[in-house]
């Protein structure tokens, strides 16, 4: 297991700034002409790298379907070793309304997930995109108007 | 016989001393008052069909129109001024649980009308009430976090009226107020589905003038309040290893 030995202050700045970068991750979707609105613009990024976009290719271990935020635990491989990421994602209600659900990952499944990265090195990151195995992709947007 | 008649005639004087203290409502600090003598309740049929979920528009943020990244700061006199800067730090916590920061919210709005009051909750707040049956504030109403909202209905708007906020809150940015910080607000349906409060704040003792905003929301009407438990699976607490460590 690694990733889970982050400072405290470093975990909290990361909680609060991730559903602001997830909510940001949106207006990429607003450009493209569905939904209109710079969500959380005015939030702090502490925590996470937004200039940077990374994205690992894992199993998944588990979908925490959870308040107050949502984790994907997945194990990647890297440098022939298993490496687990904590990937964070917006509040159960958000996501619910978005059409996400407890099954949204199964344990097992093969995905593709972009993250913000975080600062400090740590095997985290905040979640933008994921392409399921069955080659569908979803992101937290915004429900357009 | 005797003794159960006398039992009867102290159960009575209780209950017309008890009848009578409830209807001096004016001199208690937490009953409701109402300057017509009695309650004034709108009709059924006159109320809007406002009720359900609501989704907020833009950020949660006092002011929307405000571009990002510019400050938004009430427009203080030199004292709250110096006070917002350099004076000690609020000790009531989050800006977003009491009003005006009450009404800039992270989860959508709930809004239930009934005859008596207009309810406002979201997932991760105590509920607002905004009373519309003729009440209104006392010089005694306590203050409390969300203030006492007294409402009326104008023409299918709500128009509201918030005093007796705690003094010790903050304003949105955490800002300090003083014990006169007193609200407007104009609920009104731009269109059937968006809903807008213009909220003008005042506060004659910290502000040169009134500080405003315009809320909106968009009507949800498939939408149901779900639970926001914010301890459920919260990685700063330390008993918290389980969930942290994928249930392991």
């Amino acid at each position: 297991m690694v990733a889970y030995n982050l400072k405290k202050s470093q975990t909290r700045m990361r909680r609060m700034a991730a559903v602001a970068i997830i909510a940001m991750a949106s207006v990429a979707t607003a450009v493209a002409g569905l939904a209109p609105v710079p969500a959380l613009a005015h939030h702090s990024f502490a925590g996470f790298d937004k200039s940077r976009k990374v994205t690992v290719k894992g199993v998944v271990k588990q979908w925490q379907f959870t308040n107050p935020h949502s984790w994907l635990q997945v194990v990647v491989q890297e440098s022939g070793r298993d490496v687990e990421y904590s990937i964070e994602g917006p509040s159960v209600n958000t996501l619910a309304r978005r059409g996400w659900g407890r099954s949204t990952f199964k344990v097992g499944d093969q995905v593709s997930v972009t993250i913000y990265p975080s600062i400090s090195g740590q095997k985290s990151g905040a979640f933008l995109t994921a392409t399921l195995p069955n080659g569908k992709s979803i992101s937290s947007g915004i429900t357009p108007n | 016989m005797k003794r159960s008649v006398r039992i009867c005639a102290v159960a009575g004087g209780l209950l017309g001393l008890s009848a009578a203290l409830s209807l001096s409502g004016a001199a208690l600090a937490q009953t409701a008052h109402y300057p017509k003598g009695q309650p004034d309740i709108p009709e059924l049929s006159s109320l809007p069909d406002w009720d359900g979920l609501w989704e907020r528009d833009q950020d949660n943020v006092w002011d929307n129109r405000i571009p990002v990244g510019q400050p938004q700061v009430p427009p203080y006199n030199a004292e709250y001024a110096d006070l917002a800067k350099n004076g000690p730090p609020g000790p009531r916590g989050s800006a977003f649980n009491s009003m005006p920061g009450y009404m800039s919210m992270l989860f959508p709005m709930e809004i239930q009308v009934s005859r008596m009051q207009v309810t406002i909750m979201s997932e991760n707040k105590p509920a607002r009430r905004i009373y519309i049956d003729g009440r209104d504030h006392t010089e005694d109403t306590l203050p409390s976090s969300e203030g006492h909202s007294a409402g009326h209905w104008d023409n299918g708007a709500l128009i509201v009226d918030t005093c007796c906020i705690r003094d010790d809150t903050r304003l949105p940015g955490n800002g300090p107020h003083s014990d006169a910080l007193h609200i407007t607000e104009r609920f009104y349906m731009r269109d059937y589905k968006t809903l807008v409060d213009e909220i003008t704040v005042q506060d004659p003792k910290a502000f040169t003038g009134s500080w405003t905003t315009e809320k909106v929301w968009f009507r949800r009407a498939d939408w149901e309040p779900i639970e926001y438990d914010r301890e459920e699976n919260d990685r700063d607490r330390p008993a918290n290893a389980g969930a942290r460590n994928g249930g392991e």
